[in-house]
């Protein structure tokens, strides 16, 4: 737990704040396109849509917590 | 056929009660009550995350608004998907630093005393809306799938849910929201790979009019970013503060709020697509929210339908839940415990227990008088919608004044909850612009106005700065609690 304490000293840098309103941002604009072009066409189809949007955001979401997040306050 | 439902439905409140008697046996005391300090792993968290938001409104609502138009439904659940976003990327990880036990603790120690306290009023007037929705929402299945009286329904619900959240406490909660999303996600699968397969995409595609598949054009835009705000109204409440204190890990934390972004891709999926098969199975259906229970009857075999009751009971109580056990922690810890000091950890958790009871009851007596209208639960996040520019604020602009914090909230708060219930009443004209659009955008623009305003022109004394969790200033007493804490 002393790990988990020290980071009560830790908070987020403007820098990190940019790039998580970037995905955000990033990650919203392709969801609506996504659903508003290929949705509703074919089961199979809706499926691998959203299983792409899917391993899109989780792919993205780890990257951004390796990167930024898992050593902040170290 | 209503024999077989009820049966169904009665063995799964059993299995809730059983969870909710074992979650009870780990509650030792008041802080194992209100929250699960440090114990939730990746799956109980990751459950709670999603089936407490997959309330009444999701479920039932969505499709309800898929039954008239398709991309309505997608851009609501779709609001979600960013919202969990900020969730996840901004507020998850300093907050769980820090481990406040209510979202009432975190404003104190980000700001003060004075936002501590409006932030709990405006939390316990958000949740009894909240709980009372999904209270009728519940009835509202029970009574149509089993044929039972509105009134009968909605007690049975508050007595099975009473039971449970005030025997367990948080952990109770998260377990049984567990067992209630795989639940959930189930019975709304299955339900739509049968319509799927008995009736088929394309033929909705050709047999629904072309203004049900509509874009909505700047419509739609406007709707998505109102609902975006609406969404994130619900982020100051308290039930969020206890999700993100009570995970084990940060990479916990983070990826819980991560998969429930993903998970609502699903629910716009499920939402349009079964409101579309309603509307083509069942025209002409004038209270739409119940198009998911009826297509389930028209489409399923009994015990197929029973099962989706009990899923569809699942999502509303696992809400409900939640609701009625985040408001008493933050009456028990931060209105009543800081005036009685005195009060032992066993009086603290007794007192608790007896304010579910009374809470769910208030709730009960809300719920048979609003009886039905399921959209009115989005009135009560017009009360915390200020709340939003001042809860991001605490966590990375250093600047962000309890001055700020404290007005910005309040007078946000009261333009976008009076123009909401303006509309209500009938004060202003009908219709979604002032309605819904109206209230929103005024709200958080108003507040975070006057956050920037009031930061920049009244600034924190640094005087007594200790360096803190969100990257602002807390109190030496604050900083005090945070060292006694356990953790």
């Amino acid at each position: 737990m002393s790990s988990e304490k020290s980071s009560v000293e830790l908070h987020l840098p403007p820098s990190v704040v940019k790039i998580a309103t970037l995905i955000i941002l990033v990650v919203t604009v392709i969801v609506l396109v996504v659903f508003a072009i290929t949705m509703f066409i074919h089961p199979l189809l809706d499926l691998v849509a959203i299983l792409i949007m899917f391993v899109i955001i989780y792919y993205i979401g780890t990257w951004y917590y390796n990167k930024y997040l898992g050593r902040l306050g170290e | 056929m209503e024999t077989e439902i009820l049966g169904i439905v009665i063995i799964y409140f059993v299995i809730l009660i059983i969870i909710g008697f074992l979650a009870s046996r780990r509650v030792k005391t008041f802080r194992d009550y209100i929250i699960a300090t440090a114990q939730i792993n990746m799956a109980l968290l990751m459950g709670t995350v999603i089936a407490t938001q997959w309330g009444g409104v999701t479920v039932m609502g969505i499709p309800g608004l898929g039954y008239r138009e398709a991309y309505r439904a997608v851009y609501y659940a779709l609001g979600a998907v960013p919202r969990f976003l900020v969730w996840a990327l901004l507020l998850a990880v300093p907050i769980w630093a820090a481990k406040p036990w209510t979202v009432t603790e975190w404003f104190s120690q980000r700001f003060d005393k004075k936002n501590g306290y409006l932030i709990a009023i405006l939390n316990v007037i958000g949740f009894l809306g909240l709980i009372a929705g999904q209270l009728v929402a519940t009835a509202r299945i029970f009574s149509v799938m089993t044929g039972l009286p509105f009134e009968t329904a909605i007690l049975l619900g508050v007595v099975v849910v009473t039971i449970y959240t005030a025997t367990a406490g948080i952990l109770g909660v998260i377990y049984t929201d567990l067992f209630q999303f795989i639940l959930i996600f189930t019975g709304v699968a299955t339900l739509t790979v049968v319509a799927h397969a008995n009736i088929g995409l394309s033929t909705i595609k050709t047999n629904l009019p072309s203004e049900h598949w509509s874009l909505l054009g700047l419509d739609g835009v406007a709707y998505f970013i109102t609902l975006f705000i609406l969404w994130c109204a619900d982020l100051p409440y308290n039930y969020v503060i206890q999700r993100i204190s009570s995970a084990r890990t940060r990479k916990i934390v983070f990826m819980a709020p991560l998969f429930g972004a993903i998970s609502y891709l699903l629910t716009a999926y499920f939402g349009a697509v079964l409101g579309s098969y309603a509307a083509y199975v069942l025209p002409g259906l004038k209270a739409t929210d119940e198009a998911v229970i009826r297509l389930s009857i028209t489409l399923l075999p009994p015990i197929g339908a029973g099962l989706l009751c009990a899923a569809l009971l699942a999502v509303t109580m696992s809400s409900a839940d939640t609701y009625i056990n985040a408001p008493t922690s933050l009456i028990v810890h931060d209105l009543i415990r800081p005036f009685k000091p005195s009060l032992t950890d066993k009086q603290l958790l007794a007192i608790s227990r007896i304010l579910t009871v009374v809470l769910a009851l208030i709730a009960t007596v809300l719920g048979l008088w609003l009886r039905g209208i399921i959209t009115v639960l989005i009135t009560f996040l017009y009360f915390t919608i200020a709340a939003i520019p001042p809860f991001i604020a605490s966590v990375f602009w250093k600047k962000a004044s309890a001055e700020g914090s404290f007005w910005a909230m309040l007078i946000g708060g009261i333009v976008s909850a009076g123009l909401r219930f303006a509309n209500i009443y009938r004060l202003t004209p009908a219709g979604n612009f002032y309605g819904i659009y109206l209230p929103a955008w005024l709200g958080i623009a108003i507040s975070t106005i006057i956050l920037v305003i009031l930061s920049i022109a009244k600034p924190k004394t640094s005087g007594k700065e200790i360096k803190t969790v969100g990257g602002g200033i807390i109190s030496p007493e604050v900083q005090h609690i945070i060292k006694l804490m356990p953790w």
